[in-house]
C-alpha cells in the first residue's frame, strides 16, 4: 500500500507539467513610507543581472520589489510552491521571507523595512538580496542573486531569556532569612511581671495556711506517696516537655507515669471514700 | 425623704450608700467564714490565686503587649480552664449540692479534676511553644 503511494505520487510529480519558468517583469525599488510605485522610483532588471549600484534605505523606508513567474513555453502565470526573498548579511548570516502572490498571480513584496527586520536576527548593514523560486513541476528552480542594499536597520537589543541562559559560575549561596523578630520588653520588666504572676501564690498559701490545711485525713499507705510524687513526675514531665521533649517521647513516659499514678490515686481515693462510710 | 436626698451633695450620697453596704459585706463574710466548710475554701483560696493570676497575666498583655501570643493565650487559657475545673470540683464536692451530684462521690470528683487538669496541662504546655 505504501509503495503504491511512493509510486502513484512519483507518477504524479512524472505526469505533471514540468517546465521551464521565467521571471518577467521584475521591479525593485526603494520607496518612502507612503510614496506610490511609479517607473521614476522604480528599476527594471532583467533576469540573471544584477542592478547596478547598491540601494540604500533606511527603517522607514519601504523595499518594494515585483515580478510575474511564468511558464517559458505559453507564458501562462504560474504559483511555484516557493518563492523567497533571501538577505544575506556579510557575515554569511541571512534571512529569508516569502514571497506571495496577489490574486491576479503578480507577486509583490512590498514591507517597510522596519517591520521586515524583525525577522532578521538584529542584522543590519550591507545584504545581498537573491530570489528564490522553485517547485516540484519546474525543471530550473531559479537563485538569483539581483541587487545589493545597504539597509540601516534598526539592532534591538533582545537580551535572551532567563530560561535560555546559561551560566558557569555558581549563583550565590541562598541563606535562609529570618523573621525579624518582634520589639520585647526589657528582662527587667519581664522579671517583675514574672514575679507579679507568681505573686499570687503566697495568698494561696497564706489562705491556705489560715483555713488550717493539714494531711491528717490521708491514709496510712504505700500509695500515697507514689500517688504525690507521680503527680509531681507529671507535671516535671510537662516542664521537661516544655523545655527540651517532644510529643513522642512525652506520651512515651507519660504512658509509665500516667498508669502508676492512675493506679496509685485510685488505691488512695477509695481508701479514703472506704474510711469515711466506716466513721458514717 | 427623696427631696432631702436630693438637696444632698454627691459625695454624702455616696457615704451613705457605702455606709449601708459595708455591714452587708461584712455579715457575709462573716457568715462565709462560718457556714463553709474549711474544704470548700480551700478550694475556694485556689480559684482567688487563679484569679489574680489571670488577672496579672491580663495586666501584662495590656501594658507591654502579646508578643509571644501562643505564650500569652495558652498561660491566660490555662488560668480560665483550671479556674472552671476548680468551680465545677467546688460544686460536686460541696454538700449542699450533694442531691444532684448522687452518683459523684467527693473522691471521683477529686480524681476528675486531677485527671482533667492533666490533660489541660499537656496541652496548655504543647501550645506554649
Amino acid at each position: 500500500m505504501k509503495l503504491l503511494l511512493v509510486l502513484g505520487t512519483f507518477i504524479v510529480v512524472a505526469c505533471a507539467a514540468v517546465d521551464d519558468v521565467s521571471i518577467s517583469n521584475f521591479k525593485v525599488g526603494i520607496l518612502a513610507k507612503d510614496q506610490q510605485p511609479d517607473a521614476e522610483n522604480l528599476k527594471t532588471v532583467a533576469i540573471f543581472s544584477k542592478l547596478s549600484g547598491e540601494l540604500k534605505a533606511e527603517a522607514s523606508q519601504r523595499l518594494y520589489v515585483s515580478f510575474n513567474i511564468a511558464k517559458k513555453a505559453d507564458n501562462a502565470k504560474v504559483k511555484p510552491q516557493q518563492v523567497f526573498l533571501r538577505f544575506v548579511a556579510q557575515n554569511g548570516e541571512d534571512a529569508v521571507v516569502v514571497v506571495n502572490p496577489d490574486a491576479n498571480g503578480n507577486y509583490l513584496y512590498d514591507t517597510v523595512l522596519r517591520t521586515a527586520a524583525k525577522s532578521f536576527h538584529n542584522l543590519s548593514g550591507q545584504f545581498k538580496i537573491s530570489l528564490i523560486v522553485g517547485d516540484v513541476t519546474i525543471k530550473n528552480p531559479i537563485n538569483w542573486h539581483f541587487a545589493d542594499i545597504d539597509a540601516a536597520l534598526p539592532v534591538a537589543y533582545e537580551p535572551t531569556p532567563k530560561s535560555q541562559q546559561v551560566r558557569y559560575e555558581p549563583l550565590n549561596e541562598i541563606t535562609h532569612q529570618f523573621r525579624e523578630p518582634e520589639k520585647r520588653p526589657s528582662a527587667v520588666i519581664s522579671d517583675l511581671f514574672t514575679v507579679v504572676c507568681l505573686s499570687p501564690l503566697v495568698i494561696l498559701f497564706g489562705l491556705w495556711a489560715q483555713i488550717g490545711i493539714n494531711f491528717k485525713n490521708a491514709p496510712a499507705s504505700p500509695w500515697v506517696p507514689i500517688f504525690h510524687i507521680g503527680l509531681a513526675g507529671i507535671f516535671g514531665l510537662y516542664f521537661l516537655f516544655w523545655v527540651q521533649f517532644d510529643m513522642f517521647e512525652t506520651l512515651k513516659y507519660l504512658s509509665v507515669l500516667g498508669f502508676l499514678t492512675f493506679v496509685a490515686g485510685n488505691r488512695v481515693l477509695r481508701a479514703i471514700s472506704e474510711s469515711k462510710q466506716k466513721s458514717d | 425623704m427623696l427631696r432631702q436626698m436630693y438637696y444632698h451633695p454627691i459625695h454624702v450620697t455616696i457615704f451613705r450608700m457605702a455606709a449601708q453596704v459595708v455591714p452587708v459585706l461584712t455579715k457575709l463574710f462573716d457568715d462565709y467564714q462560718k457556714t463553709t466548710s474549711s474544704k470548700l475554701k480551700i478550694i475556694d483560696a485556689y480559684m482567688t490565686y487563679i484569679l489574680f493570676t489571670g488577672i496579672f497575666q491580663f495586666i501584662y498583655c495590656l501594658l507591654v503587649g502579646t508578643f509571644p501570643f501562643n505564650s500569652f493565650l495558652s498561660g491566660f487559657i490555662s488560668t480560665v480552664t483550671s479556674f472552671v475545673l476548680a468551680s465545677c470540683l467546688r460544686m460536686q464536692v460541696n454538700q449542699e449540692n450533694r442531691s444532684e451530684f448522687t452518683a459523684v462521690s467527693t473522691e471521683r470528683a477529686f480524681a476528675d479534676f486531677i485527671f482533667a487538669n492533666l490533660i489541660l496541662h499537656l496541652v496548655v504546655v504543647n501550645f506554649l511553644g
